[in-house]
């Protein structure tokens, strides 16, 4: 209580300042996080969508065509295998293309190859999707397997080193966060030398003179992180307010944090604070 | 209730502040602490309530030997003696109520009696409760006093200590003040009190130690 009291009714500048500078760096923090959650979101999305497609080998009689559809069912990763001939191919082809590959209708149908578009019963993995293109290459009559997995690869390698960067990151703003808080209670501390005096000749226990410091330094934290989250929002609003409308469709959703991202940045704010607060008077006790 | 033994103390730079000091002071006695300037009245008092260390020489305070005790243990000690200064030493962002819970609070005195027993001392010093929610600074130098003295007594110690506490005051609150302390006093508790004012240890007539230099050169009984 005594805590709370003092922080509300004391030294408001360096207060400001603290909240103001650790949530401009959990801003940093929040904002590249939000780009991760939000590039690994559409990575997730692609992933549970992607098919697998196995171009045939051409002049396969329909018997030989059947024995591979039911080779690749019995795959147990496998829901659902549809074939598909050059000339469905081809109007499927031309359907997606629209106007844009007007006047092309007299393409050869052999062009296009037979294939069979094969979809997974589960999320796979990168390496678990390559074993299966592997075994399904193996299978008599397939002529070529695509999955998009070497797109996929580069995207997870690329997640990978986001994430990476984002722990350093983290671990980094972290640090400042606590450099930012203990200096600033240091500063309390200093300014309040006289009152921890007073305390001390009452007979406080370092415990109840501490106890202040702490909260002032969780409440601190705290408030950052909350700020960060409105500094972020914003930062994302605008963002997205600037993006031409032609190419909103083009472009996968973008989604603020989730309540129980938000709580984890706030009680990360609030823990930095509260060590903050702790090493600000971890050397004061004489 | 405390005998001082050869106490000594010598600050950075050779000042010498006390040496060998020697006295006692019986439960419930008046005890005022007199001298010039640089006598070694403050610094007397703050070796007594442990806010610094003695060079040499022991205080004995009920019988236990304060000058060898723990941290934790010197928290208890401390707790057995209220203060007052010139300056109030009050908490500027805590209200009169505030400032005067703070002893119990920090004793663990039960909460639901803090109430009663903090109005009880305010109004026994004389505190109008139109003042109990204001903050110190808003207060005049004498109601400050009162509040320090308010809180000095609010636990119940044994022993009082204070330091120069009419020197802010005019006239009428050091004789206000005075007052208080004498009735503080009579209710048993013991007083030692750091003061120049020859005024006031003539109109009051207790036990007088005068330092000068460092040293006792008298010990007045009346």
């Amino acid at each position: 209580m005594r805590g709370f009291k003092t922080f509300t009714r004391i030294s408001k500048g360096p207060q400001l300042i603290s909240i103001l500078t650790i949530g401009f760096a959990f801003t940093i923090f929040s904002v590249f996080l939000l780009g991760i959650e939000n590039f690994q979101r559409v990575i997730s999305q692609w992933q549970r969508g992607i098919e697998i497609l196995c171009y045939l080998e051409p002049n396969l009689s329909e018997s030989e065509i059947r024995e591979i559809l039911n080779r690749i069912k019995n795959e147990p990763q496998i829901s659902e295998a549809k074939y598909s001939s050059s000339r469905e191919v081809k109007q499927e082809f031309l359907k997606e293309a629209g106007n844009l590959l007007q006047g092309l209708e007299d393409f050869e149908e052999e062009l296009f190859p037979n294939l069979i578009q094969v979809k997974l019963k589960k999320t796979l993995t990168v390496q678990e999707l390559k074993t299966l293109a592997f075994r399904l290459q193996d299978i008599p009559g397939i002529k070529e397997v695509q999955y998009g997995g070497k797109w996929l690869e580069k995207a997870f390698e690329s997640l990978n080193f986001l994430k990476g960067l984002l722990f350093v990151g983290g671990v980094l703003l972290f640090g400042i966060t606590l450099f930012i808080c203990s200096n600033t209670l240091k500063l309390v501390f200093y300014q309040r030398k006289d009152e921890i005096e007073i305390l001390r000749l009452m007979g406080a226990s370092e415990g109840f003179i501490k106890t202040p410091f702490i909260i002032e330094g969780t409440f601190q934290g705290a408030l950052g992180a909350m700020l960060a989250l409105v500094f972020s929002y914003l930062i994302l609003e605008f963002l997205q307010s600037k993006i031409p409308m032609w190419l909103l469709p083009y472009l996968p959703e973008i989604k603020f944090f989730s309540l129980k991202t938000m709580l984890s940045i706030v009680g990360l704010g609030l823990f930095s604070g509260m060590i903050g607060g702790l090493v600000s008077c971890g050397g004061s006790s004489s | 209730m405390i005998q001082v033994f050869g106490l000594s103390k010598t600050y950075p730079g050779g000042i010498k502040a006390l040496e060998g000091v020697s006295f006692s002071v019986n439960k419930g006695e008046f005890v005022f602490v007199t001298g010039p300037s640089g006598a070694g009245k403050t610094t007397l008092l703050r070796l007594i309530l442990l806010a610094e260390k003695p060079d040499r020489g022991e205080i004995i305070f009920e019988g236990v030997n304060i000058t060898r005790l723990s941290r934790k243990a010197i928290c208890q000690f401390r707790r057995k003696i209220g203060f007052v200064f010139q300056d109030f030493k009050l908490i500027p962002h805590l209200t009169v109520f505030e400032n005067v819970t703070l002893p119990l609070e920090i004793s663990g005195y039960p909460m639901k009696k803090v109430k009663k027993r903090v109005e009880q001392v305010l109004m026994l010093v004389g505190l109008d409760n139109k003042l109990f929610n204001q903050f110190p600074p808003a207060l005049s130098g004498g109601e400050q006093q009162r509040v320090a003295i308010a809180r000095a007594i609010v636990s119940n110690p044994p022993l009082i200590i204070a330091d120069e506490p009419t020197g802010n005051l005019d006239p009428d609150l050091t004789i206000e003040i005075m007052n208080l302390f004498e009735k503080i006093n009579l209710a048993g508790t013991t007083l030692i009190v750091a003061t120049h004012d020859r005024s006031i240890i003539e109109q009051y007539r207790k036990r007088t130690i005068f330092l000068q230099k460092g040293m006792i050169i008298r010990d007045e009984r009346f």
